[in-house]
């Protein structure tokens, strides 16, 4: 019972949240430099034309009333057509998350795989060779920026060796290179996450009481340290599938690969206002969603929290 | 912006670290792999382009664009169609003749034409044996349909009174005033023809969802942000292409896109960027280049700033060194020019009947002293991340090194667009696109009438009624020799006021894997018959 009024709590906190992050943004948009009706219609218009697409548009009505409007239209589930093409700002989005989707689960998982094991090889071994070298490596992959390292991967996978396809998102074949490219930062966080929380619980006193109890180190390490170690990774993996809806622009810009994230960069170069308000909204949506069920789940794997 | 010229900098260093990389870093052993690696892959390269066997039976192309193309309705007052839908549009759908390369026409859905003496009436005698991709006969009607809504969503085709059916095969097209580019502007996208009792049915949006044209190309798919597809049109009146199918991708980032055509992903790259074509040297990649429509000037503020000032302008006007800036923007490869007509347009005034002005720093600096000029801000207003950014910044240096406080303001196209309409520049750099080829493109210059669509007019100064009344006088004349004489004087005008710097006339470069044949660079962006193309 306390956990479902917890539940329609966060629910209930997510309306506040939507309304600061839409109007914000549709403000912002709204009073930006440039007509769109006249970026719509391009440079060859006629004056009679803009005014009507001007009208269409309700630019002529104060910024406030038409977000009002247009979140009420939201409400009933009509998220509007784009202002350039007269596309389902629904339909579109649907047709691209699978990519999206696809790229953000192979890198979250590409840094669960590499990144704990990783981090706590670093962790066991402190300060010896393995640890360094790690750190090294780890901090060498964060550093590289998404466009630098996707480009000398296209460069040297697909121009070198032949051996995979430069762009595109055909098949699972096409998503190796950005996968690894977009997993890179994030495993060099897994692997410093990992080691400092499993260091943590290594120098707390049951880990020194099981050791005293004769237990092997791999039963330490297995059974008593990495159940509580895990627990901060829990929430990073949880933050880093909440923002794979938002697509990885570069990663997706590098590759060709059309995803959320470049549907709504090309949305909002162009001002096109119902697409960027509808990935917006939608974003924002899954992002609550997605923290509060790794909140629930925290609560599952670590009895001492309490939720309410 | 910033970034921009950042992932450059980068790309060049890493590239020269690849070339010379393993050699100075990695110790001997790894030297002597990486030149066997060399050996082998430039073997594999030979191997490709000799061995015509493994490409012959190719019977597709992938061709690369840079944003997504999602309208393809070309007469729609509601929506433009962008520059990367024309590729599109121009195979899909058909006009009444055909621009070549070389400016001239050639017949098309329409066998020949006559103009009237007066140059008010076009009369076209139409194909009979031409089919939309429904199966459903093109009409005359279907030819006055399309030719009578372009006029509500382009300026250029307002001269058009009405298109008339006169026969089953024949169309007049009679005009309120003669208008000289007319043919110019019918071979464009606002001439292309589109089934009447389709549009009507399914509406603008309807018809741009699922296109139906008479072109050698079927619209078959769109896949949002990924590609669109076309397949040749098995009952195309003409000779049936040679490539079956087209595959329109679409690839953002132009670093992806040069790999992309490298490794043999893209079959062709329409605006290649001609540094990096330079910088690839590979025998399997073959590219040209020509003019473009658009020209590249300085639109100076008359009116308000220093450049108010004429005899400041006239320090613009033999400061810069155009030179550099080409070499600086393009490699070199974009056709210097001072007029703001490039040669291969009509109405472009025979060579010598026009005044130049020569680079000269000494006069420039004269001209600067003599004007009142104590150094206040010089603001050029330009579009980031584009090749007009780099010009400015050139531009920017030139005129320090004269003494003039210069700044480059580079916005997003929106932020630009919107600064240029209201006049809030001293000087604004933008590779003017023109629609049509025809020195009438200035009219919408300079005309104070001409407040419409996104580059609309405001007044900064350069409202002249003599240039004006030259101007349309241009546009209604019909012999081409009169109408030479006339944009000699028009340029002489612009010339002796410096309204505008002209600096060069941009470049359209087209990128193709070398065993292709047919592609010709196009004037004007995107007008590629991809019908003419086959692989050897």
């Amino acid at each position: 019972m306390r956990m479902l009024k917890y539940v329609v709590k966060r629910l209930l906190m997510l309306i506040p949240v939507i309304i600061g992050v839409t109007l914000l943004i549709y403000v912002v948009m709204s009073l930006a430099p440039g007509n769109p009706a006249e970026l719509i219609l391009g440079s060859d218009a006629t004056q009679e034309a803009i005014a009507a697409k001007e009208a269409e548009l309700g630019l002529n009505e104060p910024v406030l009333l038409r977000y009002g409007k247009y979140m009420l239209n939201v409400l009933r589930g009509d998220f509007g057509r784009s202002w350039y093409n007269g596309y389902n700002v629904i339909d579109e989005f649907m047709s691209r998350v699978p990519n999206t989707i696809i790229l953000g689960l192979l890198s979250v998982s590409l840094s669960i795989v590499v990144g704990i094991p990783f981090g706590i090889l670093a962790a066991v071994r402190q300060n010896g060779v393995i640890d360094y070298a790690t750190l090294v490596v780890a901090m060498l992959f964060a550093s590289m920026p998404a466009f630098w390292f996707g480009l000398m991967a296209q460069i040297f996978f697909c121009i070198q060796l032949g051996l995979l396809p430069a762009v595109g998102a055909d098949s699972l074949v096409h998503f190796i290179m950005p996968a690894i490219t977009l997993s890179g930062g994030s495993i060099a966080g897994m692997v410093r996450l990992t080691r400092t929380s499993m260091l943590e619980v290594i120098k707390l006193d049951y880990v020194r009481t099981a050791r005293a109890k004769g237990a092997s180190e791999r039963r330490i390490i297995s059974r008593h340290v990495l159940r509580n170690g895990l627990l901060p990774v829990v929430t990073s993996v949880g933050s880093h599938l909440a923002v794979i809806v938002g697509g990885a622009i570069v990663t997706e810009s590098v590759f060709s690969i059309p995803g959320t994230g470049s549907l709504m960069i090309n949305a909002v170069k162009i001002r096109d206002v119902p697409v960027v308000m509808g990935v917006i909204i939608i974003i924002a949506v899954f992002v609550g969603c997605v923290n509060l069920l790794v909140d629930l789940l925290y609560a599952v794997i670590d009895p001492r929290v309490k939720l309410g | 912006m910033k970034k921009d010229g950042k992932r450059l900098l980068a790309i060049v260093a890493a590239m020269s670290l690849m070339m010379t990389g393993c050699g100075s870093g990695a110790g001997d052993e790894e030297g002597s792999t990486s030149s066997s690696q060399n050996a082998v892959q430039s073997e594999s390269q030979t191997g490709e382009s000799s061995d015509g066997e493994s490409t012959s039976g190719k019977t597709s192309v992938t061709i690369a664009c840079a944003a997504e193309p999602d309208y393809f309705y070309p007469h729609s007052a509601e929506t433009t169609t962008s520059m990367d839908e024309v590729p599109i549009l121009q195979n899909v759908y058909e006009t009444l003749i055909r621009m070549e390369a070389d400016g001239s026409y050639t017949p098309l859905l329409a066998t020949d034409w006559e103009i009237s003496e007066d140059g008010k009436v076009y009369t076209f005698h139409l194909r009979d044996d031409v089919y939309f991709h429904d199966g459903n006969k093109m009409t005359a009607e279907d030819v006055a349909y399309s030719l009578n809504i372009a006029p509500s969503h382009s300026a250029y085709m307002s001269s058009l009174d009405t298109c008339n059916v006169v026969d089953e095969t024949t169309v007049e097209m009679i005009l309120t005033d003669a208008y000289a580019p007319i043919l110019n502007v019918i071979c464009s996208r606002d001439g292309l023809i589109v089934e009447k009792a389709y549009a009507e049915s399914v509406g603008d949006d309807g018809y741009s969802e699922a296109p139906i044209g008479t072109g050698p190309y079927k619209f078959v798919e769109r896949v949002s942000g990924d590609h669109v597809t076309m397949v040749a049109n098995e009952n195309y009146w003409g000779e049936a292409p040679a490539i079956k199918e087209v595959n329109y991708k679409i690839i953002t980032d132009a670093n992806s896109q040069m790999v992309a055509l490298e490794s043999g992903d893209i079959d062709v790259l329409f605006q290649a960027n001609i540094s990096s074509l330079i910088k690839m040297n590979s025998d399997a990649i073959a590219w040209e280049t020509c003019d473009a429509s658009s020209i590249m000037a300085m639109q100076l503020n008359c009116k308000e700033g220093p450049a108010a000032d004429l005899e400041f302008r006239k320090a613009l006007q033999c400061g810069i060194n155009k030179e550099e800036i080409n070499i600086g923007v393009y490699e070199g490869t974009a056709s210097m020019g001072d007029i703001p007509i490039p040669p291969a347009f009509s109405g472009y005034p025979e060579d010598g009947s026009f005044d130049t002005v020569a680079f000269d720093a000494d006069a420039a600096k004269a001209h600067l002293e003599a004007s009142g000029y104590n150094g206040e801000e010089f603001e050029i207003i330009t579009v980031s991340g584009t090749k007009n950014e780099s010009a400015a910044q050139i531009v920017q240096g030139q005129l320090i090194n004269l003494g003039i406080n210069c700044v480059v303001t580079a916005v997003d196209a929106s932020s630009y667009f919107a600064k240029y309409k209201a006049g809030e520049y001293d000087a604004s750099m933008r590779a003017g696109g023109i629609s049509i080829l025809d020195a009438d493109g200035l009219y919408s210059i300079y005309n104070a009438e001409y407040t419409t669509g996104i580059t609309g007019n405001s007044d900064i100064g350069i409202w002249n009624d003599e240039l004006i009344n030259l101007l349309k006088e241009g546009r209604v004349t019909v012999d081409e020799a009169a109408r030479k004489s006339l944009y000699a004087q028009v340029c002489n005008i612009i010339t002796e006021n410096v309204y505008s710097v002209t600096l060069y006339y941009d470049v359209n470069a087209v990128a193709y894997n070398s065993d292709l044949q047919g592609v010709v660079p196009s004037q004007l962006v995107g007008l590629y018959y991809i019908n003419d193309w086959s692989w050897k």
